[in-house]
């Protein structure tokens, strides 16, 4: 822990500090992105496991629901990596770099 | 069986090259760093690449489209159960283990915790992870090369396992990773125009193939089924094994060293996901347009199991040459996934228990790459062996187990051993061992074993008290695996790894101390 003495002005507040503040917002980070992923993707398979016929709902010949959300599954799990892949290149390496 | 001298030429083309390649990589190997990490130099393009080429199994092309071909919907299931381990390993795993470790996922979890113990373990869950993995390949290997260039099973075995030992011993990581890469260009840029020629029929509507599909045997292809995956839970526990154990593939796991720093391997780790995921689309269109073009029945005929769907497609659109490439193609495949299977056994074999359970970490380099090449050629004698063994046996179920037990092994104390202070060395070892004995069990008292392998009749063992019906284990010993490590982790105590926690979250953060604080991104020079 850091200890805050009152009084004194604390212009630059120590590396470990900010370190410690900057692993925690990765963490978030990554923790959301993570719970997003597990979200939709046991969402799916819990579809798939307990609700076939609503999957199966046929929307137009040739295209049934499970058809349009399987894709979608797979698309949006390269879209979170590539939200914090931006986010990590911007906001974490510039933090990173602060750091050192 | 159409052309077989063409697909023999594209094979001798790919292995002339991919020889010269470990010729040229063999010069360049001197360090384990060399063997093993391809002295960290290989770029985050490449690396993707090469992840994409060790990840992307035969099952992944001809499997997965002789599934769609003769279930429809369902093979997708599988597609995207391999991809969304993907973001996981991203988000949670990957940058840890770049900068906290040095060859294996042991390293970090051993890390703040005793050596002996927790690498003994680790060893434990990855080998028995690469153990079943690769006697999967091999079988799948042996009998599919009978299938596609008429070679007995033996000798395809007995090949692809000498051309392995090659590739690894000699050129190590830095030749097995380009011959992923080429496997991987190769794999991508068939499938690719595999799914291209399909909807050039369909006037590059896929709508318009699975309209197709659904005339031709009804509206059931498009949605999902019960047959590839049964039971509610069993999908639940499928998904759980396929997601947790991509993000805990010892052989996946170990591409994080490979490149120069956290944030290439970060990038490598986007570009697998883009590349595997598009391949996984393209296998769907290649499924259907099997479906539709050549016939679920024609497939079903030509024997090993569906498996040909994918070669008699491209025979079907493309004309000999192209099934000759696609069968090339398919042979490339399973000879990289291998050889990354059999590096990733000889990593944990000689860095973990040799130089830190052996050896107590002062073995010396020369010592190392000694033990380095005695292991791989082991590992490859073995592999060959029980390819043999297993000639004709089902062992389909071998692939799926391996994902359990480094879902439930592998991935709790992983997580745990980069998180959580309080995580203690009995928790660790306990945590992979029960990961790794309670997947076993359970596989073995499911009707996978049972019914399909033992051929008892389901009637009979259904009400007894040790059957599981689950024929996926996942949802049972992944969790087992977790509460065991949060349990022994609060009742015992370990100062040290408590002390230990800030600096590996430091270095988490960080990356390891570089000597004098040199700028970031020199990388002395290796040649």
């Amino acid at each position: 822990m850091n200890v805050v003495i009152p009084g004194k002005p604390d212009p630059a507040p120590s590396v470990s500090a900010l370190a410690k503040k900057l692993a925690r917002k990765r963490l978030i980070v990554a923790l959301v992105l993570s719970a997003a992923m597990i979200v939709i993707y046991f969402g799916f398979m819990g579809l798939f496991a307990f609700d076939k016929p609503l999957l199966g709902t046929i929307l137009v010949p040739g295209l049934s629901l499970c058809i349009v959300l399987g894709p979608l599954v797979i698309i949006s799990s390269f879209a979170l990596c590539l939200v914090y892949v931006v986010w990590a290149n911007r906001v974490f390496d510039a933090g990173i770099r602060n750091l050192r | 069986m159409g052309n077989s001298t063409l697909s023999i030429g594209f094979f001798f083309a790919f292995m002339a090259l991919t020889l010269a390649i470990t010729y040229w990589a063999a010069r360049r190997t001197r360090t384990t760093e060399h063997f093993f990490a391809a002295g960290g130099q290989v770029t985050p393009w490449q690396n993707g690449w090469a992840l994409a080429g060790d990840f992307l199994s035969a099952a992944a092309l001809l499997g997965i489209a002789g599934i769609v071909t003769s279930n429809g919907f369902d093979g997708m299931i599988y597609s995207i159960g391999w991809l969304v381990g993907w973001p996981i390993i991203l988000f949670l795993i990957v940058e840890p283990l770049r900068n906290v470790g040095r060859f294996t996922f042991a390293d970090v979890v051993a890390y703040r915790l005793r050596q002996r113990p927790v690498r003994l373990a680790g060893a434990v869950g990855t080998l028995a992870v690469i153990l079943f993995y690769l006697i999967a390949q091999m079988v799948a290997t042996g009998s599919l090369i009978k299938l596609l260039f008429g070679l007995p099973y033996t000798w395809s075995v007995v090949v692809v396992g000498s051309v392995m030992l090659v590739y690894v011993l000699f050129g190590g990581m830095l030749a097995t990773t380009w011959v992923q890469v080429v496997k991987a260009a190769l794999l991508m840029g068939g499938g690719i125009l595999l799914a291209f020629l399909v909807l050039t029929h369909f006037d590059m509507n896929p709508l318009k193939l699975f309209a197709a599909a659904s005339e031709k045997y009804g509206t059931k292809v498009l949605q999902p089924g019960s047959k590839v995956v049964s039971g509610q839970w069993d999908a639940i526990s499928l998904g759980l094994g396929l997601m947790f154990g991509t993000a805990a593939m010892p052989h996946v796991l170990m591409r994080a060293y490979t490149v120069k720093d956290a944030k290439a391997a970060r990038l490598s780790i986007l570009y697998a996901t883009g590349l595997i995921g598009v391949f996984h689309l393209m296998v769907f269109i290649i499924g259907f347009g099997a479906m539709v073009l050549v016939g679920a029945d024609a497939v079903a005929k030509a024997g090993g199991g569906g498996n040909m769907a994918a070669p008699l497609l491209a025979l079907t659109v493309g004309g000999n040459a192209f099934f000759g490439f696609i069968c090339a193609v398919a042979f490339a495949t399973m000879l990289a996934v291998v050889a990354g299977l059999t590096l990733s056994g000889v990593a944990t074999l000689c860095h973990d228990v040799w130089t830190n359970v052996i050896r107590n970490g002062t073995a010396s380099e020369a010592e190392q790459l000694k033990v380095a090449r005695v292991a791989t050629v082991m590992i490859s004698i073995f592999a060959i062996f029980l390819g043999i063994a297993f000639e004709g046996q089902n062992v389909a179920f071998m692939a799926g187990l391996a994902f359990s037990i480094a879902c439930a092994a592998n991935f709790p104390s992983l997580v745990l051993a980069i998180t959580w202070r309080r995580f203690t060395t009995p928790a660790a070892v306990a945590s992979i061992l029960v990961g790794t004995l309670s997947s076993l069990v359970l596989i073995y008292l499911s009707p996978t074993i049972q019914v399909d392998i033992l051929g008892k009749p389901l009637a009979a063992i259904e009400h007894q008290w040790w059957f599981v019906s689950l024929r996926n284990p996942a949802i049972i010993s992944m969790p087992l695996s977790f509460a065991v490590a949060i349990l022994l982790s609060l009742v015992t105590q370990e100062k040290n790894a408590d002390l230990a926690f800030d600096e590996m979250q430091r270095r988490i953060l960080l990356g390891p101390v570089q000597p004098n604080a040199s700028k970031q991104g020199e990388v002395k020079s290796a040649a």
